[in-house]
This record gives C-alpha cells, structure tokens and sequence, in this order.
C-alpha cells in the first residue's frame, strides 16, 4: 500500500519538475520568436519587391543563415495570399524559381502528416502547374485532412487534369464530403462548365451525386444546365426539385419563369419556398399573381421568400405587399408588413 | 489489520474498500481523459494551424448563424456585449438579442444604443415560447434583431428567438459570454466540412476575471487577484478543457455549454427546443437531441472544440458561487432523470451505454460517495477499523491524485495553448493546482450534495422566484 | 501624386497596400484599426481612403458612416476593401457612400485603375 503512495508522490514530484522546464520553453520560445521576427523585417522590403521585379531573388537566396529558408517561404506565401491575377503569377515564378516548389512535393511524401498537410496547403498558394502530378496523387493520401488539402489546391491550380478526378471523387461520397469539392470547383474557370452538364444528366441512380452537380451548376450559373434542371424540378425526390429550384433563381435565365411558378404549387414546402425564392431573383412580373397567392401559405418560409420576391420585383409587387399588409388574415397581413417595414429600415 | 468479526464492522470495511475503489477509479478516468485530450488537442491544433481562414470566410458554404442572446436585467453590460458581438468576424449573421421581460431598462437601453425602430412582424411559434411582444431591427446595423417578450425564463427566451432567427444555424450564448472576434468562424468549420452529420458544436469556457477587458473583449489573459476566481480558473481547465476534449474524443459528450454553443436549427426544432421546466437546459437540450437523433437512427457527429473562445466571469463569493453548482447539480440530475430510459440503453448507442453510466456514477453520485467517503474513513481510521496506511493511501487516492489532475491540467495548458503571457501567472497556477483540492473541491463536493438534496426534496420544479430570472450557465 | 489614407487591421495587407501605392507615386498614411482611421481622415485630409471592411473597434462600414455623416471628411472618395464577397455588402458597401469596392485577394492592376478612377473624378468636383 505504501508504495502506492509513493507512487503517487513521485508522479507529482515529476510534474513539479516539469515545471522548471516549462519556463524555460517559455523563454527560448520567445527568443526564436523575436529572433524571427528580426530576420523577417530584415527580409520584407526584398520580398515586397518581388512584385516590382521578381527577377530579383539574390538578397533572398544569399548569405542566408538557418531557418532563414523557411522564414522566407512564409513570408512570400503570405503575400501570394493577399494577391491575385498578374501579381499571383509573379509570384508563382518565384516560387518556381526558389525550388520553394519542389521543396513542398517532396514534403508531400513525408510520413508525417501534418508536414503532408502543410505542404499540400502551401502548394495550393503557390499555384505552379509542376506540382500537379504530385497533388493527384496526393488526393489518395490515407489522412482525410491532406486528401482535401490536396482537393482543393488542385482546385486553386485551375488544372483540367485534376478535373475529372475531383468530379470522380466528388461522386464517391462514402467518405468524402462532397461540398468541399464543390468550394474548390466554383473557383475555377469557365473551361471545366462542358465537362459538368453531361456528368448531371448521368445522375439517374446516384441521387447524392446529382445533388451536389445541381448545386455546382447554380453557384456557377452554367447557362447549359437549365433544361436538365427544368426537368429536375419535376422529379418525384424532394431533396431534387428543392436544390433545381434554388439553381435556377440562381442561374438567372427568364424562361424558367413559367415552371417555378408551377412549383410554387408543389407538395413540398421547402421547394415552394425556393421557387418563390427564385422568382425574386429572376425578376419577371408574371410572378406577381401566383406570389400573392403564396403569401397565405401555410408556411412561414414560403410566405417570407413570396413576400421578399414580391418587394424585389418591385412596381405592382409592391403594390400587392402594400395591400395585403392592411386587410385580410393574420398571416399574409403580417408577412407582407414585416417585410415593407424591413425594407423601409433599410435592413 | 482487520479486528473484530461483527458483521457490522464487516460492512463498515467493506464500504471503506469500495470508497477507496471508487475514488481510484474515478480518478483513473479523469486521468485517461487527460491524456486523451491532451493528443486530440495536439492533433487538432495541428490540423488547423495553416488553415486559410479567408476561404471560409468567402465560401458560399459556410452557412449563416443566428446567434440567440437571452437578456434578463442586463443593463449594465448589454449595449457593450452587444456591441462586441456585432463585431463577430463571420461573413453573414444576425444578432437576436431576447429581452425577457426585464424588470430594469435593458430594452430601453438597447432602444437609445442601436436607434431601434419597431416592425410588424410574422412570427411562427417552431418551438413554444411566451408571447413576443414586440419585434425591433436597427437601420445602422442591419445585423441586430431586438425581441421583447413576457418573461418566461432562459429556455424560453432562446425558443423565442429560435422562432424569429432566419437562419440555419444557431449559436445559444449568455447575455455575458464574451466571445472571441474569430471564434464563431471557428465554431462552424465542422459544420462546413461535414454539413449533413454534424448536429452541435461546444467551445471552450474561460475564466474572464482578471483579464484585460476592453470594448466587450478580453485583451490580454490574466488571472484574478481574488483566491475564488483564481481557484475557478484550474478548476475550468481540469474538468471543461481537458475533460470535455476528452470525452468528445470518445464521443461522449453530454454537456454543451450553454454560454457557448452551435446548433443545427432544424434539428432543434424537430426535438422541440428548449424545455422550459428543467433547471439545466442547455444539458436537457443536448441530451435530447443525441436520444431524438439515435431514436431516428441518423448518423449525426457533435464536437467539442477547443479553440474557439467564450470568456465568462466567475462567481466571486461562494455564496453565488455555491447557488450555481447546486443548480448545475439540479440540472444534471434532472436531465439524467429525464432521459433515465437511455440508461444502459444499447440503442442509444455510446451515449447510452458509456456516458450516461458516467455521468450518473461519476458526476451525478459523486459528491454522495465522495462526502460519505470523507466521513467513514475517517471515522473509522478515529475509532481503529483501519490502520494509518490504509487512511494514508486513501488521503492520497482521494486528494492528492487531485493534485495531479490540476497541475497536470495547467502544464498541458502551457503545451497547448499558453493563453497566459505572464510567467507568474503561470506559476500562480501551479500553486492553485495544490490549493484547488484542498479545501476547494470538498467545497463543491458540500454544495454538489445539497444541490442532490434540494433536488429530492422538491427543488425539482422551477419555484416563482428562481423562474423570473435567469442566471449564468 | 495624391495621399493616400489605408486602413487595415491585416498588417501584411497594410504593408503590401502601402508599398504597391508608395511604388506608383502616392505619398501614404496608415491605419491600423478603425478608430484610427477615423482620426487620421480628418486630421490629414487625404485624397483617397482604402478601407477594409473587417476591422476591430470599429468595422469599415462604421468607419465610412461617420466619415460621411463629418463635414471635412464626407467629400474624400473611399474604396472598400475586404475578404466578404456577398452581394450585399458590396451593396450596402456602395449605398452607404463608398466610391468603389474591390475584394481580396485583390489584383493591384485593378486596384490602381479604381483608385486612379477615384482620384479623377475628385478632381473633377
């Protein structure tokens, strides 16, 4: 029994040792801090002048001590954060030509995660089409956390190769979530929209897949999709019509007008929202009649979104919100005043 | 060792080896989940140490929040907290401010600060809530809604502003909860990545006191010059940092806080909301979304995490500081005995079959067994049924075990996130580790009892008193 | 040729804004926070404000309220700058006085054009 104790005591004897090491941590981790901060004052203005010349890399590559290599790289991967178009490109070049790129590849194949993490991250700002070969092969990586670094930097690299394996992957969806794929994919460039519309109409038995395509198509607003889309609204899964009716307010195009305001008579709630939704958005006054109508639905969201797309669409929109909003139930009386109120804030 | 053979001093024994059973184990699973979160802290904090916070701000994914701030007689910090919450850095999001029926001049307060105007407004009861009385909204700050409502209490208050939020997510905070600039955005990241599993997200809780406070936020850490806070501060690190990392890394997290949590609204909704007549609601509530979800058989994720950021200000007088563990005692039990049929439960999966058991032996019952622990061993080391050695060990078991528990606490604070610039305060906190349980923790253990007793013997419902106002999770 | 007042709380931001206007000519004032933005424009009277939008104390769209609601600051053509790219606070953004509104990460190509847009139309009151 006595040795327990002493057990116990020797364990706290060890953590009050710790101690002492501690502070000590606390000091020497200060000291490299400021010591880099030093250095990196030391760095900017030649780092900053990159986006003058970015031929100009010899004061960031010569006399360097320790550490500094890694300092430098984290000083121009933050400036390449803060820009885009022909200054990214510059500084893409300098990364290239520092072997800052190269450094991140090999780093990819580290057996560390974290280091993979970090690296497949960084190739994402960095942005140079060398290093896509590495980063498809990253997206099989074991850890999840790398596997979606790797995504959505190929993303950012705006690479068609990489393409078809992020819409392959998205489809997968047993252990991806697809919506990150989908982040990366709306900021791409307009040469991946021929690949999307026909990987939407394949989608007759993956109902998962289909949705993530419908939404990617309405964040992109690829004017391809709507007759796909038409007929989608149509579909006897919900969780279908709801996301092709919120696409198409997004999409924009006037002739899907005279279908939403179909579905503003559909079964389920949540698409007669959307569709009165996107009949705000798409700005065509035939609404106007049947979004009245929708005003007295049983439905909180539907009689908010009829009444914000009768405000949006202005002129006899208002009108109508002006009338209801003095006579006749509860409901649609209130929904319409909330909103004029609203407006009239400016909120 | 043992004399005497009466049956009586027997089971005397016998309970004094329990006692000493149960203080070894308890103490052996506070230790495991130390350890346990100290690896999903360090795991987690590598994960997000190069994340591009910038990207979720843009994303059109990350989803819009509705944070709820029930208000009752807060006229001295509201506008200020206000303030600071409309400062939150998120993309898109709307403060709810629910006055419940406030005997001082919050509203009024709030009306001359924000420049309110009243509107009409449409409003669907989702979730049960007294009458609203008034709706108002801000023409310099489009992100603030004002409710006034008919006091109905804290749970009444977040349903009510559950059933005016236009969003789907929403974040349940206390009227003094300060909320760290980046935290919110910290908050909804699973919910980004994971948007059909995850259910509910819990932030950490920080001891504000002592602290450098400045426009509603917290400047620099500091530690409170007064021994109560002081000692608060350890105690939150031990048992809400590292002991609730723990547990969500085994996914067993019963307990959100109530000044600081994320939830999917529909799932809210669809498991009622808030439940008016239990004293620990934002328990009761997390309770029953884990049963309503399993019940479902939905596959559903909650986290805890522990870089997102409220600061709290502790009680400093153990008066209140003892009326608010005897509540979180009441609300603990009362949640338990609630849901008891998930109990053992196996279709309530690891809720059911490893945390409630936890939470009833060593939460729930603990201060019984602990203070009846003190009792009888020390009687009977008084009267000669067991010797030094035994007494000894269990003096160590049952405090200075405690003793590493706290200290061990402060040193992975230290590796992990070092909140604290100053060195003294560093040491300061070590010291506390010592004082924390001696003396301290009997202290709760005192007050956590009488909390079970004032359950039991009819503290059960909300008496007038207590309804009206509501106070700090 | 104009001074410039840039407001960010980003100090990376701040220093990269001020060595991009500093390289094509302007002579430039900087601010970390909203407050002092707030000061700084009507004590030195720029030319020109860039203004972030995310920013503690006092975000930019308060910032761009008190400056327009100020006699000596409510001329001065202020450009928005920040990480929020949601249609309505572009919107609001320009409703609440802002001349212009440019997103990060920002091409300094555009931002040039825009200030210099700015700048011309001033001179022209």
């Amino acid at each position: 029994m006595l040795e327990a104790i002493y057990t116990v005591i020797a364990l706290q004897i060890i953590i009050l040792v710790f101690v002492p090491y501690l502070i000590l941590r606390r000091w020497v981790v200060n000291l490299i801090e400021r010591y880099a901060e030093t250095r990196k004052s030391h760095f900017e203005p030649h780092v900053l002048n990159l986006l003058n010349d970015p031929t100009t890399t010899e004061p960031l590559e010569s006399n360097l001590r320790p550490g500094d290599r890694k300092l430098i790289k984290d000083l121009l991967l933050q400036q390449a954060t803060q820009l885009k178009g022909e200054d990214r490109r510059k500084m893409t070049a300098v990364f290239e030509k520092m072997g800052y790129v190269k450094n991140e590849m090999a780093a990819l194949r580290s057996r560390r995660w974290w280091r993979r993490l970090e690296a497949a991250i960084n190739l994402g700002i960095m942005q140079s089409q060398i290093s896509v070969a590495a980063l498809i092969h990253a997206v099989k990586d074991p850890v999840e956390d790398v596997r979606l670094a790797a995504v959505r930097a190929l993303g950012q690299l705006n690479e068609p190769r990489g393409l078809q394996l992020l819409l392959d992957t998205m489809e997968e969806r047993n252990h991806w979530t697809g919506s990150s794929i989908i982040e990366t994919l709306i900021g791409m460039g307009p040469e991946i929209n021929p690949e999307i519309v026909p990987r939407l109409q394949a989608t007759t038995n993956n109902i998962n897949a289909r949705l993530l395509y419908v939404q990617l198509c309405g964040l992109r607003k690829i004017a391809e999709a709507l007759e796909p889309l038409l007929w989608l609204l149509r579909n006897p899964d919900q969780e279908t019509r709801i996301s092709a009716a919120r696409a198409l307010g997004q999409l924009g195009d006037i002739s899907a007008v005279k279908s939403l305001i179909d579905s503003l008579d559909d079964k389920t709630w949540e698409v007669r929202a959307q569709a009165a939704k996107a009949l705000g958005a798409l700005g065509d006054k035939q609404a106007v009649a049947k979004l009245k109508g929708s005003l007295s639905d049983d439905n909180w969201w539907v009689r908010h979104n009829a009444a914000e797309a009768l405000y949006r669409l202005g002129g006899e929109g208002i009108e109508v919100l002006r009338e209801t909003s003095h006579l006749g139930e509860e409901a649609p009386r209130n929904a319409s005043a909330q909103v004029l109120a609203e407006r009239a804030l400016g909120v | 060792m043992f004399s005497g053979d009466s049956v009586l001093i027997n089971i005397i024994l016998g309970f004094n080896l329990a006692v000493l059973g149960y203080f070894i184990a308890i103490n052996s699973i506070y230790f495991g989940l130390l350890l346990i979160s100290f690896f999903s802290i360090h795991r987690y904090r590598r994960r997000i140490q190069h994340e591009q916070w910038r990207r979720i701000i843009q994303s059109p994914l990350t989803r819009p929040v509705s944070v709820l701030v029930p208000a009752y007689n807060e006229e001295l910090t509201i506008v200020e907290s206000v303030k600071s919450l409309l400062m939150l850095e998120y993309p898109e999001f709307e403060v709810i401010v629910v006055n419940d029926g406030s005997k001082d001049r919050t509203l009024e307060k709030l009306k001359a600060a924000f420049n309110l105007h009243t509107i009409p407004a449409d409003i669907e009861e989702k979730v049960r809530c007294q009458p609203i009385v008034g709706v108002y909204r801000s023409p310099d700050n489009p992100s603030l809604v004002v409710v006034d409502k008919i006091n109905g209490g804290k749970a009444d208050a977040l349903n009510a502003g559950i059933n005016i939020s236009r969003y789907p997510l929403i974040c349940a905070i206390d009227a003094d909860s300060l909320i760290e600039g980046g935290a919110l955005l910290r908050m909804t990241k699973p919910f980004l990545e994971r948007p059909e599993k995850t259910a509910a997200v819990g932030g950490i809780v920080r001891v504000a006191n002592g602290c450098t406070i400045e426009a509603g936020r917290v400047v620099r850490a500091g530690l409170s010059r007064a021994w109560l806070p002081l000692i608060q501060t350890v105690e939150y690190l031990r048992a809400f940092l590292f002991g609730r990392s723990g547990l969500s890394a085994l996914h067993s997290l019963l307990i959100i806080s109530g000044a600081f949590g994320v939830f999917r609204k529909d799932i809210v909704i669809a498991a009622s909301g808030y439940r008016h007549d239990t004293v620990g609601e934002d328990i009761e509530l997390v309770v029953r979304i884990h049963r309503y979800l399993r019940e479902q058989k939905r596959e559903y994720e909650m986290h805890f995490l522990p870089d997102p950021v409220c600061w709290t200000e502790v009680p400093e007088s153990p008066k209140s500081l003892g009326r608010q563990r005897n509540r979180w005692q009441r609300g603990l039990i009362d949640t338990l005995c609630i849901h008891r049929r998930m109990m053992l439960n196996p279709r309530y999966g690891v809720i059911g079959m490893v945390a409630f058991p936890y939470f009833a032996l060593f939460e729930m019952l603990a201060p019984i067994i602990e203070l009846s622990g003190y009792i009888i061993v020390s009687l009977s080391f008084a009267f000669g049924m067991v010797n030094f050695p035994f007494f000894a060990l269990f003096l160590t078991i049952a405090i200075l075990i405690g003793v590493i528990l706290s200290t061990g606490s402060v040193v992975l604070e230290e590796l992990s996130f070092r909140r604290y610039p100053k060195t003294s305060d560093l040491l300061k906190l070590i010291a506390t580790g010592f004082l924390e349980n001696f003396g301290y923790r009997q202290m709760t253990v005192w007050w956590r009892v009488k909390g079970f007793w004032d359950y039991f013997t009819g503290k059960k419902a909300w008496g007038m008193m207590e309804r009206k106002g509501f106070v700090r999770t | 040729m104009a001074r410039i007042l840039i407001a960010d709380d980003d100090s990376g931001s701040l220093k990269l804004l001020d060595f991009r206007l500093k390289s094509v000519g302007h002579e430039t004032i900087l601010a970390a926070d909203g407050g002092k933005a707030l000061e700084l424009a009507t004590k030195e009277d720029p030319d020109l404000i860039v203004l972030d939008v995310m920013m503690p104390v006092m975000d930019g769209f308060q910032v761009l309220r008190k400056l327009k609601a100020r006699e000596e600051t409510k001329n001065i053509p202020v450009i928005m700058l920040t990480s929020k790219a949601q249609e309505k606070d572009v919107v609001s953004g320009l409703e609440g006085g802002a001349t212009d509104y440019v997103t990060k990460p920002f091409s300094f190509a555009e931002l040039n054009a825009r200030v210099n847009r700015a700048l011309a139309s001033r001179r022209q009151n």
